[in-house]
């Protein structure tokens, strides 16, 4: 199906022309001016609670964020940088780190954070609930003195891996002597956060608003620059646009309005859209296959899928060019390890369909080859259109498609209990860092049954776990990008599960705001450094 | 709903009236119990049968995968019983007005419901009230001007607002009224950061009003039209006209009070309906009403929500009911209703 | 003789004619579509949005995916009324049953088959329906089901009526004395002379079920393979600022179908109750 021109592709084109913003990237101009009040929304709905301890996807992350803080932060160069933690090292043989913490750290109630804190969130938030499956190896954590502690693991562990994990999004340093003795993930401390943030837990107005106020007793001296955080929940992208257009909104993170509304606010001057500050969680649009259907046997067939869809035209017409192509499991804002010389599936009708012959699937008499039940994730509203493109696009190389898009517990339930599916239309949002957010894929140890966002189209290769082992020891930089190099080759011939599309995520804001999307996970931030401009 | 009609009795006054009242109301909270203990039951059954289950959502959120720890939450949120099981604790919780907890929004689901009621009682209320109000006057006109220009037009939008989808009537009034004219919000029940005034929240109000009420507006028109027509043929009102009443006298006092009575049973019979369709008009507008909650958590196996909303909703059923029998008993006083 | 006097009263009422010769039209839609429209509806043929007229070969314009309107409301007129008529199919029976039972044998069996009416009666309608398809999925087959669960008291009550006022008349009594047994009586002798009303009530159950099919669907409830009227305008909820035609197209077309079912409906009632009509 060739692609005709469309009026409607923003994406791309938009940001060609330099309609975002300020080149260069940065959206401060001028000294940080004092005070003020911050009104903020995103795309996606409230949570269920404000701060929870396993994560709870990007709403609770989003708003727990600001209270708590972690010991570093990857910067937009790539550099990582320490926060609660003023440095770290790794030991000689690399199985053991030794961090030393930053002095004068006080929580919001006043109390220190002592080196016991650190030890009480590593040992019981982090290894059972926030950064679990990261920490596999990890064998316990001590601390010689007041200022330092030192994490001990059972085989050498890279470096970028281990900052990494000190920069995982809900890899908070928590209080211990609030949540010590308590079940943490029922903890009413959760509703009403203490923690060490530029930003202190006021009130939250269910169904409406959080509100954050100014932390006095910041260890950085002069932040916050403003006075008041507010984090609003509007049900519906037009009531955003809306509220954005009157001014009562100064920003949006992860897509708040609609494509069309993005390009009419930025239009009218007021406003700037900018796809950075999502380098570190990049989402995709992702097919698999379930291994466990006969019919994907081969890996032809599988390639044949990806080569059937046209993944120009979903990023064109379901996501209105802020979307591109993906072509390796591993997405191409990642400097670290991408690489886009790897097997393409790209757009080949006719060598999809020469490819089921050749693998013994002819045209049957009605036309068909054979059929499979194509279920398309519902938390997301694109991927049921992307499932009906899909599914056409299938049916034109004669592979009779069934689709249903259901809700979002059956879909889990139907992915990542049940494996009751042929084909699966998804998302994932990965970091730099392979191990284990992507990996855990396609490796066998990754098959939990019952476990949502791991490998669940039973993909099984015994060289792909034997390099992903290798991939988690290797503590040289270079020989660990040849191996993840390898891991994206592998896999993008073996085509269990690969990217559709990689989106582009978009921050709206008002051109008042400063400092923003200076952070590759900006949603995750803590927006210390914001300030408004009259 | 209303009960059955006893053959009309000589008129009953004063204290005889307000017996049959207490004894009407009497007998009707009794036969509710029966009723609601059948709508749990069914509610009960339906959310068991679900393909996902809460547990495997709050795993998945939680991002839990030692099995341990999943039956830990289990123990924890109660989903160890046998279902039966679950049932009775159910029922006894509800007999102490204990409606159990929502994980989802970390409370108990009865506060849950509380903060969302009002919004949605405002919307109701405000509908139905509309609706009569426009209902009853177009029908009285209509049947007053029966087959002239008037009652036409009046019997033809009272087809077209019958017929025509109210989402898609919310739709088209937020095209026409927010977007191309800006004179009404686009949703929502008040701007963001106001103040949350009066002034701001009836500005909300309008849109949504209009589409849920203006069906039963229509309703109501067309029922009170033929009321009227009937009624006024019945004796006593030849009677009053031939005494020498004026017309307009005649049809206000003894006219409209017994035409309003169809009025006021189909009222009765569509609180269900009027609660039922304030759940996609507040899908419309963003009303944050019982309607987002329950469609929120219908979406997410939130199964304590879910039958609190239903269970609350046919209590609202049956005491509209009961209101409405009292107010049918009130209005036409040679009725006693068994 | 009976039959031309009621065909005749029917003609009379103009709206009724009216309503009855639409509903042809879009009956014949419905099974014609794949004659006018042979492509799936539900296949991407062109610009997404597209404005009516904007492009010849799309009159009604195309959706944000770019799929051909007026090929999709051809053949969700196909989905609309099968759902109309088969909800409406299980409602009048359960409800015929139901009424028939409860009028005929009285009693304590029509006390319970009453209090099951009543309790039917009391869960608000949409949230029934919207909480059995969430539950059972969003297939066709189970829409039609919830919405002939809710929709079945009106009817139960009509034939209950209907039984109560025949069963002690004289040609049933004819027939007890004739030894006939009781289901024979209900099903050959009572329940003909019962339908009429019943008729009349089902064809407003069928313009209630398209309404509810139409609402579950805009809500997102639906079955996506079928290209229902409802679903269009729900799909079409995000682009009203630019193309608000998305959403106002399908919601005609289901305006107009309710509406002629309603006047359809009128009429039959009318030419029931010809001393009822003169108003």
């Amino acid at each position: 199906m060739t692609i005709k021109v469309s009026r409607r592709v923003f994406g791309a084109g938009v940001f060609a022309a330099g309609l975002v913003g300020t080149s260069g990237g940065s959206f401060a101009q001028g000294t940080p001016k004092r005070g003020g009040t911050l009104v903020a929304t995103w795309g996606g709905g409230e949570p269920q609670a404000c701060y929870v301890p396993a994560g709870g996807g990007s709403s609770p992350t989003f708003s727990s964020s600001k209270l708590f803080e972690r010991l570093a932060k990857r910067n937009m160069d790539g550099t990582f940088e320490g926060v609660l933690a003023e440095s770290w090292k790794p030991a000689a043989d690399f199985k053991s780190y030794t961090v030393k913490l930053r002095k004068g750290v006080k929580f919001h109630d006043g109390k220190d954070m002592t080196v016991d804190d650190v030890v009480y969130s590593v040992s019981e938030i982090w290894k059972k609930y926030a950064v679990a499956s990261a920490l596999t190896d990890f064998v316990g954590i001590e601390s010689p003195d007041a200022e330092t502690v030192v994490f001990k693991y059972n085989n050498p562990t890279p470096e970028f891996f281990f900052a990494s994990t000190l920069c995982s999004p809900v890899a908070y340093i928590v209080p211990k002597h609030v949540y010590a003795g308590s079940d943490p993930v029922t903890n009413p401390a959760n509703n009403a956060p203490i923690a060490t943030g530029p930003w202190k837990f006021k009130e939250w107005v269910r169904g409406s608003h959080f509100e954050y106020v100014k932390n006095e007793n910041y260890w950085k001296k002069d932040e916050p620059y403003l006075d008041r955080l507010i984090i609003r929940y509007v049900r519906d992208p037009a009531g955003r646009a809306a509220a954005m257009e009157a001014g009562d909104i100064h920003i949006g993170v992860f897509n708040p309005v609609a494509p069309p509304d993005i390009k009419r606010l930025t239009g009218t001057g007021k406003f700037v859209a900018t796809p950075k500050g999502y380098e570190e969680a990049v989402w995709s649009t992702t097919l698999e296959c379930n291994m466990r259907n006969p019919v994907f046997a081969k890996r032809e067939v599988r390639q044949a899928m990806f080569h059937a869809i046209n993944r120009e035209f979903i990023a064109k017409t379901v996501y209105y060019g802020y979307a591109r192509p993906g072509t390796s499991p591993i997405y191409s804002p990642n400097k670290e390890f991408y690489t886009a010389d790897v097997f393409k599936t790209g757009f080949d009708p006719k060598k999809a369909a020469a490819l089921l012959d050749a693998a013994g699937f002819p045209k049957k008499g009605d036309g068909k080859r054979f059929t499979l039940n194509l279920l398309s994730a519902g938390w997301f509203q694109e991927n049921g259109k992307v499932g009906a493109y899909v599914k056409q696009a299938l049916e034109d190389v004669g592979v009779g498609i069934n689709l249903t898009v259901p809700d979002r517990p059956t879909s889990l339930k139907r992915i990542y209990t049940d494996y009751d599916y042929d084909l699966a239309i998804s998302n994932q949002a990965n970091p730099s860092e392979p191990v284990p957010s992507t990996t855990q894929y396609f490796t066998t140890d990754g098959i939990l049954k019952g476990v949502p966002f791991r490998n669940a189209s039973g993909y099984s290769n015994p060289d792909v776990d034997k390099l992903v082992a290798s991939i988690k020891v290797e503590t040289d930089p270079a020989k660990r990008k040849a191996l993840v190099v390898e891991f994206q080759k592998i896999i993008a011939q073996e085509a269990p599960l690969l990217p559709l599309v990689e989106l582009e995520s978009i921050t709206l804001a008002s051109t008042k705001v400063q400092n923003h999307s200076n952070d590759p996970n900006f949603l995750a931030a803590s927006w210390g450094d914001l300030w408004l401009a009259s | 709903m209303a009960g059955e009609l006893v053959s009309p009795t000589p008129a009953l006054r004063g204290s005889a009236r307000r017996t049959a009242a207490l004894r009407l109301l009497r007998r009707r909270l009794i036969q509710a119990v029966p009723l609601m203990l059948g709508v749990v039951v069914i509610n009960f059954c339906l959310i068991q049968m679900a393909p996902g289950s809460f547990l495997e959502l709050m795993t998945a959120e939680n991002q839990v995968s030692d099995p341990a720890t999943v039956e830990l939450l289990r123990k924890t949120y109660g989903l160890e019983d046998p279902v039966w099981m679950q049932l009775l604790k159910y029922i006894w919780a509800l007999l102490h007005f204990d409606f159990g907890f929502s994980y989802r929004q970390n409370m108990p689901v009865i506060q849950a419901i509380w903060i969302h009621l009002p919004a949605t009682v405002l919307l109701m209320v405000s509908s139905i009230t509309l609706a009569i109000t426009i209902g009853v006057a177009a029908g009285v006109v209509a049947s007053m001007k029966v087959r002239t220009f008037w009652d036409s037009l009046v019997s033809i939008a009272a087809m077209f607002f019958y017929a025509a989808p109210s989402f898609w009537l919310g739709i088209m009034m937020i095209v026409l009224f927010s977007v191309k004219l800006g004179w009404l919000p686009v949703g929502g029940m008040m701007k963001i950061g106001g103040t949350g005034g009066v002034l701001e929240i009836l500005h909300h109000l309008i849109l949504p009003t209009l589409a849920l009420g203006l069906f039963y507006a229509a309703i109501y028109t067309r029922v009170m039209r033929s009321s009227m027509l009937e009624v006024a043929q019945l004796d006593f009102v030849r009677t009053a006209r031939a005494k020498g009443l004026s017309r307009n006298k005649v049809t206000i006092h003894h006219v409209l009070r017994n035409a309003l009575l169809p009025v006021v049973t189909i009222l009765g019979v569509q609180m269900g309906t009027v609660l039922a369709g304030s759940v996609v008009i507040e899908s419309v507008f963003s009303w944050p009403g019982v309607g987002s909650l329950l469609f929120d958590s219908v979406s997410s196996r939130n199964y304590p929500v879910v039958l609190g909303i239903m269970v609350l909703g046919s209590l609202v059923v049956i005491a509209a009911n009961i209101a409405v029998d009292l107010v049918y008993m009130w209005l036409d006083p040679r009725i006693e209703i068994r | 003789m009976q039959r031309f006097e009621f065909l005749g009263r029917f003609a009379r009422n103009r709206g009724a004619l009216i309503g009855a010769c639409l509903i042809l039209v879009v009956a014949l839609m419905a099974i014609f579509a794949s004659v006018f429209f042979p492509t799936d509806p539900l296949r991407i043929v062109g610009l997404p949005e597209l404005w009516p007229g904007e492009d010849p070969e799309f009159p009604l314009g195309t959706d944000s995916l770019g799929r051909d309107i007026l090929s999709m409301i051809v053949h969700g007129a196909r989905a609309t009324l099968l759902i109309g008529l088969f909800a409406s199919a299980v409602a009048t029976i359960i409800g015929v049953g139901v009424g028939a039972i409860a009028g005929y044998f009285g009693g304590w069996v029509d006390e319970v088959a009453m209090r099951a009416a009543e309790l039917f009666q009391t869960i608000p309608n949409l949230i029934f329906v919207l909480t059995i398809v969430v539950i059972l999925g969003s297939t066709l087959t189970n829409i039609v089901i919830a919405i002939g669960i809710v929709s079945w008291t009106p009817i139960a009550r009509m034939t209950r009526a209907e039984f109560l006022s025949l069963r002690d008349r004289e040609f049933v009594q004819a027939c007890r004395s004739m030894g006939m047994s009781d289901f024979r009586i209900i099903v050959s002798e009572i329940l003909p002379n019962a339908l009429p009303p019943v008729i009349v009530l089902s064809s407003l159950v069928v313009a209630g079920a398209i309404l509810f099919e139409s609402a579950v669907s805009f809500l997102g409830l639906g079955d996506p393979n079928v290209a229902s009227w409802g679903r269009l305008v729900g799909d079409g909820r995000q682009l009203i600022r630019s193309s608000w035609y998305i959403c106002a197209i399908p919601g005609i077309a289901i305006m107009i179908t309710v509406l002629c079912l309603n006047l359809v409906g009128d009429g039959l009632n009318d030419a029931l109750n010809p001393k009822l009509r003169d108003r």
